[in-house]
């Protein structure tokens, strides 16, 4: 029986992060205008940059998908026509939206332009799923409190393309029915604005106001998603498509979290399967996030061990060291651009589009002047490294945490 | 003229003199303290004839559940109900002939959006809490063919989530408690917000009730709903003054219950820095 290759689906907090994402793999990419979108204190992108974003993509048979998906007050839908306008005019492949008025604009201003519903919809059965598809809407992000059996079912009964996320953080509510944000902080989550009160301490008291959490903070939060255990069962089922969060994590969580998700499914949908990347991967993908993760809903309801309860949740990671910008055959030497501390005797890993990941000893560094180095200390100085393989333009540099 | 309906949280709610009840249908809803089977509405039409009937199952639907769904509003569909208050559009496919009310707690805040379900099959729509005043009564304007909803007096939903966020809670420190409604307390801010589960999930409602009472001449909508859910005082003094629109109760109201006017004055931002 033929496998269904399931389209990888990246984030790209910007144009750079565009190129990062498709360079290492990914099969489409989605991102934010400087409006309309829920990460409205991210950078996000202007028409100027989603055009180059587009022919970018587009020139490396890679789709872009733009993120519409605030929920809108009247005063947020002025432009709204031309702007989907300018995206269909632009080559934009397709919308992520979960307020339905932008289907009635999209049919008068857009009709190219094809429709995703968002998770911020919180679709988790097969009839909403249809109710959508006969709006017009060609894909449905499932939402992530949906099990393997959830969406196995919705999609033998629906003509919806079915997208899920597979990797990032999680929101510990129902997508689209929170606004805690709004009433602790009066930004408003659905448009954007949410301050992530999930991620709070709290005291727990019963209702007759006795202190329960004498001891230990009351948290809410979720640890992140990672289905990467479960790439197999998803591709059985037949998921259209992968989605990673992560609009605003670094390039480095980008092109980590892209290539390994793509040497995955790569490996199931050409039958050739090797349990010793698998490990190495699913090690990989955990080390990058800077947080727990769990596979939250997909294999049962997500419960004790799929929260967090207080203390501290994100880990600063220093494994990203250098982005190689050059190779000098003639001396066999990386020409680097410093992140992170290293120095000579580290063992370190480089891993790119189009090659195996490569780990070697540090002999040398040297500065742009050729001075001998012990170490480098400094984010974004150029330096050299002895290497004695060809990597390409664009791989990165990290700790070698594997050997 | 609008109308003033209870959402019942007991069965004393029942004998209150509201133009209508909205009941709780029993393992479809959420945030009410008491729930009803289909013949137990049907008793309730028959008893309150003068009255109008509201059913609401007003959660989204996991797809394990979806025929049971279907089927249940299949059946509610043939008792006269005034109207039947859903959360999940898998609803609106299975032609309904009662009229449909959406309520999808914090979706629907625009004229546009109002528009389209009324144009997609939908009598009305549940506004949220999350918009001011001259919102709603541009979305009446927009939309004079359509009924809207508004909670007017009560604690407002602030979110769901699927996870049994107190039980793990208290699982993971080995704690106990017998409780069945929770507070749970931001260290930098004083207010309490109410936390509770139940079969869905769990559920953060406000730390104070929203009290309308002063714009309720104001409010474009055509049905007000007065809600007790977790409150530990009787509605019943507060229904009288909402149906007699008496304003001068406003302070009693609001120092009784510790209410006030929630977002109905008061926008939301969500840019916070600039893009650069």
């Amino acid at each position: 029986m033929m496998i269904k290759k399931p389209e990888l689906l990246a984030p790209a907090g910007s144009l750079e992060k565009l190129k990062w994402a498709i360079d290492y793999g990914a099969d489409a990419v989605y991102l934010g205008g400087t409006n309309y979108s829920l990460r409205a204190n991210a950078k996000n992108f202007t028409l100027e940059e989603m055009e180059k974003g587009v022919k970018y993509a587009h020139s490396n048979n890679a789709k872009v998908y733009v993120t519409v998906n605030i929920v809108f007050h009247d005063e947020d839908v002025i432009n709204l026509g031309s702007y989907l306008t300018s995206l269909q005019n632009i080559g934009v492949d397709a919308i992520i939206f979960s307020d339905p008025l932008v289907i009635d604009v999209a049919k008068k201003y857009a009709p190219k332009l094809e429709l995703h519903l968002s998770t911020q919809a919180s679709v988790l059965n097969k009839d909403a799923c249809n109710y959508y598809v006969n709006q017009g809407v060609k894909r449905v992000v499932l939402a992530r409190e949906c099990s393997k059996n959830d969406i196995a079912d919705i999609i033998n009964n629906t003509t919806a393309e079915v997208e899920c996320f597979i990797h990032g953080a999680m929101c510990t509510n129902l997508s689209g029915r929170c606004v805690l944000s709004n009433y602790f902080t009066n930004r408003d989550a659905n448009r954007g604005g949410c301050c992530q009160v999930c991620r709070f301490n709290f005291d727990l008291y019963d209702k007759n106001d006795n202190l329960i959490s004498k001891d230990s903070n009351f948290s809410i939060a979720p640890k992140d998603l990672s289905l990467a255990k479960y790439i197999k069962g998803m591709i059985d089922i037949g998921i259209d498509s992968f989605k990673l969060e992560g609009r605003m994590r670094s390039i480095y969580y980008i092109a980590t979290i892209v290539s390994t998700y793509r040497k995955l499914i790569d490996m199931y949908c050409n039958k050739n399967v090797d349990s010793a990347y698998i490990n190495r991967a699913i090690k990989i993908l955990y080390r990058c996030a800077n947080r727990d993760v769990a596979p939250q809903f997909f294999d049962k309801k997500a419960g004790v061990n799929e929260q967090y309860y207080g203390g501290r949740q994100e880990d600063s990671n220093q494994d990203f060291l250098a982005v190689v910008t050059d190779y000098d055959k003639r001396n066999k030497e990386l020409v680097l651009e410093q992140r992170n501390y290293f120095k000579t005797g580290d063992k370190v890993t480089v891993f790119g589009p189009g090659m195996d990941d490569y780990s070697f000893v540090i002999e040398r560094i040297k500065d742009e002047l050729g001075n001998n180095l012990d170490a480098a200390r400094h984010p974004q100085e150029i330096i050299r490294v002895k290497c004695d393989k060809i990597i390409p333009k664009n791989a990165l540099m990290r700790v070698n945490f594997l050997d | 003229m609008k109308k003033i309906l209870v959402k019942v949280n007991n069965e004393e709610e029942l004998t209150y003199p509201a133009d209508g009840y909205v009941l709780g249908v029993t393992r479809f809803c959420i945030c009410f303290n008491k729930t009803f089977n289909i013949n137990e509405i049907n008793e309730i039409i028959k008893k309150n004839n003068d009255k109008e009937i509201y059913v609401s199952l007003n959660k989204p639907v996991f797809n394990f559940e979806v025929e049971e769904y279907k089927n249940l509003l299949l059946n509610l569909d043939k008792l006269g109900l005034n109207g039947i208050i859903v959360g999940d559009v898998a609803a609106l496919t299975y032609d309904l002939k009662t009229p449909i009310i959406i309520d999808q707690l914090h979706l629907n805040n625009s004229s546009l959006t109002v528009k389209y379900f009324l144009n997609n099959g939908v009598k009305g729509v549940f506004l949220t809490n999350d918009i001011t005043l001259d919102e709603i009564n541009k979305i009446k304007d927009e939309n004079k063919n359509g009924l809207l909803f508004k909670q007017v007096f009560g604690l407002p939903h602030l979110s769901s989530s699927v996870r049994s966020l107190v039980t793990n809670y208290l699982s993971y420190f080995g704690k106990k408690s017998n409780s069945k409604v929770y507070k749970i307390k931001e260290r930098i801010d004083d207010d309490s917000y109410f936390i509770v589960e139940d079969y869905f999930g769990t559920h953060i409602l406000g730390s104070k009730p929203i009290n309308l009472i002063n714009e309720l001449d104001a409010i474009k909508v055509d049905y007000a709903i007065i809600d007790g859910y977790l409150l530990d005082k009787k509605i019943d003094n507060v229904l009288k003054a909402f149906l007699e629109n008496d304003v001068t109760k406003r302070k009693e109201i609001d120092e009784a219950f510790n209410s006030n006017e929630g977002f109905i004055n008061r926008k939301t931002i969500y840019k916070v820095k600039n893009d650069d």
